[in-house]
């Protein structure tokens, strides 16, 4: 009786209040109730493309619709302009007559800081702009020449919304009309341009792996060289092929499919690619060689004062298509062995073309100064200092092995 | 039924489990990027020598609490120091045990405001998590116990989940094997202190721990062997996944290692988040047992009978100094003060007792 007393006297009961008080109060903040925003209370961003502030200037009725894209600043230049491909969360109408309606639409500003743009871009997007299904950054060769990627990429490496594996695109013109692209599937841009690189393993001309935001963020960090996919838009066709390559943080220029595809072969980064070569008995037709596995090794070797690299390819596939216009005899054993002859030499100056090409322009894609001194370090210390001078020198040896495993349905 | 809360005597192996268990926490996020600056890919060197070095301070924890069977630092200090002396090291004792729940507490509200409560007031999280602590802390050994083997759990699962990162694992990154920078290995030795937070409650909970066929030394190693197993592996995949260079410029580097996954085939995204959960039960792991040491150590010292008097006392304080540390540079000086108060304590202080014990035992057989 006497502690039942105890614990009601005043002192008790008003710890009992306080500590039922903090516990409403704790579950109120934290459940995350109170600062909760749903799906249809937000704007998605799906592609973010960056272009020289500068291409605002090109006509005057780009330059009335560039004053409400722009915000007055009292420091610095308007060095870019940002344009967010947006999500339509509201049911579209079709166009009738089989159009698709648009799905997406995109706002602008200019500026220089990102951050800077997208708040202002608040001021045209009645929902806040949501970055975590951001699929694509397309950014112009001209954003990219004025001051290189990195301050283009900050935003986009600083914020804790953005994603490691959203991809990266360069492109020759302007940006903006790649995120205003409607493509003809009826799927949202963003989607569209993550489905294209997504191919990458099978189209030999886009060099699409390593090349997102966290892969070039550790380039970045690691002051390596790296290559960025080129996308063109030519007559309202997006087109992936070939890649901007970058010397630490500035672009140095492209490489085209056929470099493109020695860069492929090198790292060995294609599942299921096509490679065609002459026919060893009709040279005017082609044989297309399927590819369905590739190993590569790339390694530096250093013998005194000489430095030079192996690359041991081995590559098994199927003949994909023959366009000889005589059958050929498919258990010849003769016949086949000289068409992997063919494929090997074909790879095999592929690759060398592609080395000689990157030591032209100074760019490592393939990161052999980071090869030299991991497996070098002893070497590398001596050689370091002048190592700019020394790349463009090193030699290449190439074995390619092919093998042919099927010859397709029907000969 | 047997009654399980009243059980206040553990076994070795408990004891190996209790005391290593507590060590794996989100403390250990920020200062993987510090300590890789210096140690840059030769990390699991790094991780394997500082494994070695804290299980050293390990083994002379207990070499010292067996000198006292049966009794908690609070209890024997001041016979071996004299009153004032033997206070002012209880007191860094229960300090550093502090500190190892204040960091707890940054690192694990820092973590769910950057990536799950980014509205919500850091210190809001602190008090939930606090309180949280507070209640575990409060109940008796054998329910603290179990709830540390139940919640124990989480740390396979952690590492089981962490080991996504292989997925992006490159061989060139760890590359060269051989060091070349021994002194930047060794620098990042004493950065571990937060990849070992919190042995220093054996102190407390030697006693509670039944002399068995197998020693201490011997259990609480198997679970240092565990835990540093884990780190080296760890450092090796996240170094190979994201390049050192990279964890150098990331505050959260595991994190982001996770980040960094694309499980092809799945819709599970946003790995980190997962991450983040199994992170918290063990800290509260950690933050339970350095709360109850510190009350229990208490309770010894100034003879009371219940530990819980001395739960509540701390709250304000832990609040208050987590609540304080909401800025990059003030956590950054608060991590280097316990840091060199961690190291102060178990290579000074503790070498210091243990040669005045076996002094004090030498001239007593004289006698």
């Amino acid at each position: 009786m006497l502690s039942r007393m105890n614990k009601r006297n005043p002192a008790h009961i008003g710890w009992r209040i306080s500590v039922a008080g903090i516990a409403i109060w704790a579950c109120m903040l934290t459940t995350g109730c109170w600062d909760a925003k749903e799906t249809q209370d937000r704007n998605f961003v799906l592609i973010a493309a960056i272009d020289d502030a500068d291409i605002v200037k090109k006509s005057e009725d780009e330059k009335q619709i560039a004053r409400t894209q722009t915000f007055v600043q009292k420091q610095g230049t308007k060095e870019y302009m940002l344009s967010l491909q947006i999500l339509k969360l509201a049911k579209t109408e079709s166009k009738g007559g089989g159009v698709q309606a648009e799905k997406t639409f995109v706002i602008s500003d200019t500026g220089k800081p990102m951050f800077e743009m997208v708040r202002d871009m608040l001021g045209q997007s009645s929902k806040s702009l949501y970055f975590e299904h951001l699929t694509a950054i397309v950014i112009s060769e001209a954003a990219v020449k004025k001051k290189g990627l990195r301050p283009i990429l900050d935003f986009f490496r600083r914020d804790p919304e953005m994603r490691w594996r959203t991809k990266l695109f360069i492109t020759p013109g302007e940006a903006k009309a790649i995120a205003q692209y409607n493509p003809p599937t009826g799927e949202p841009g963003g989607t569209y341009l993550n489905g294209l690189i997504r191919n990458h393993k099978k189209n030999i001309h886009v060099g699409g792996a390593k090349t997102d935001v966290g892969y070039i963020t550790q380039a970045i960090d690691n002051g390596a060289d790296y290559a960025i996919p080129r996308l063109d838009y030519i007559d309202n066709v997006p087109k992936l092929g070939g890649m901007a390559l970058f010397k630490h943080d500035t672009l140095i220029g492209y490489a085209d499919e056929y470099i493109t595809r020695g860069f492929k072969f090198l790292y060995g980064t294609e599942k299921s690619a096509v490679i065609p070569i002459k026919c060893p008995e009709h040279p005017e037709q082609e044989i297309v060689y399927e590819l369905f596995q590739h190993d590569t090794k790339l390694s530096p070797h250093i013998e005194g004062d000489t430095i030079y690299f192996t690359l041991d390819i081995t590559m098994q596939g199927n003949i994909g298509e023959i366009t000889c216009t005589v059958q050929h005899d498919m258990h010849d054993a003769l016949f086949l062995h000289s068409v992997e002859q063919a494929v090997a030499q074909e790879v095999e100056q592929n690759v060398r073309d592609c080395w000689e090409f990157q030591q032209r322009l100074g760019v490592d894609i393939p990161n052999a100064k980071a090869r030299v001194k991991g497996y070098h370090p002893f070497e590398w210390k001596k050689i370091k200092d002048r190592w700019e001078d020394i790349y463009p020198t090193i030699p290449l040896a190439i074995s390619v092995n092919v093998n042919i495993r099927g010859r397709g349905e029907h000969d | 039924m047997a009654n399980l809360e009243a059980k206040v005597k553990m076994s070795p192996w408990q004891l190996g489990i209790v005391a290593t268990s507590g060590l794996l926490t989100a403390r250990l996020l920020p200062a993987t990027s510090h300590f890789i600056s210096y140690a840059e890919q030769f990390a699991w060197l790094s991780s394997t020598l500082a494994g070695l070095f804290f299980y050293l301070a390990a083994y002379l924890m207990i070499r010292l609490g067996e000198q006292f069977p049966n009794e908690t630092i609070g209890e024997y200090i001041p016979r071996l120091l004299g009153n004032k002396a033997g206070a002012a090291v209880f007191l860094v004792f229960i300090t550093v045990l502090l500190v190892n729940i204040i960091n707890c507490a940054i690192a694990i509200t820092t973590l769910s405001t950057i990536f799950l409560f980014d509205r919500t007031p850091q210190a809001v999280l602190i008090i939930v998590l606090l309180i949280a602590v507070v209640y575990c802390a409060m109940q008796e050994w054998g329910t603290i116990l179990r709830v540390i083997q139940m919640l124990v759990l989480a740390l396979p699962l952690l590492y089981i989940f962490y080991s996504l990162v292989w997925l992006n694992f490159e061989p060139l990154n760890l590359l060269p094997l051989w060091p070349d920078n021994f002194i930047g290995i060794l620098q990042g030795i004493p950065y571990h202190t937060d990849y070992y937070a919190g042995y220093e409650s054996l102190l407390v909970l030697l006693p509670l721990a039944s002399r068995g066929k197998v020693s201490f030394a011997r259990t609480v190693g198997w679970g240092f062997l565990v835990i540093t197993a884990i780190y080296v592996v760890g450092a090796v995949v996240l170094v190979g996944s994201i390049t050192a260079k990279t964890i150098a410029n990331v505050p959260q580097a595991v994190i982001y290692g996770m980040k960094s996954i694309e499980l092809p085939g799945t819709f599970i995204e946003r790995l980190e988040n997962y991450m983040i959960m199994f992170f918290m039960p063990v800290t509260y792991i950690s933050m339970v047992l350095s709360y109850f040491a510190v009350a229990e150590g208490c309770r010894k010292y100034l003879k009371y009978n219940d530990h819980r008097t001395f739960i509540p006392v701390f709250l304000p304080l832990l609040f208050f100094v987590s609540s304080f540390m909401d800025t990059p540079y003030r956590r950054e000086m608060f991590r280097d003060f316990s840091m060199f108060l961690a190291l102060f304590f178990s290579f000074v202080i503790i070498p210091i007792l243990l040669y005045l014990v076996g002094r004090k035992k030498g001239s007593n057989q004289q006698c």
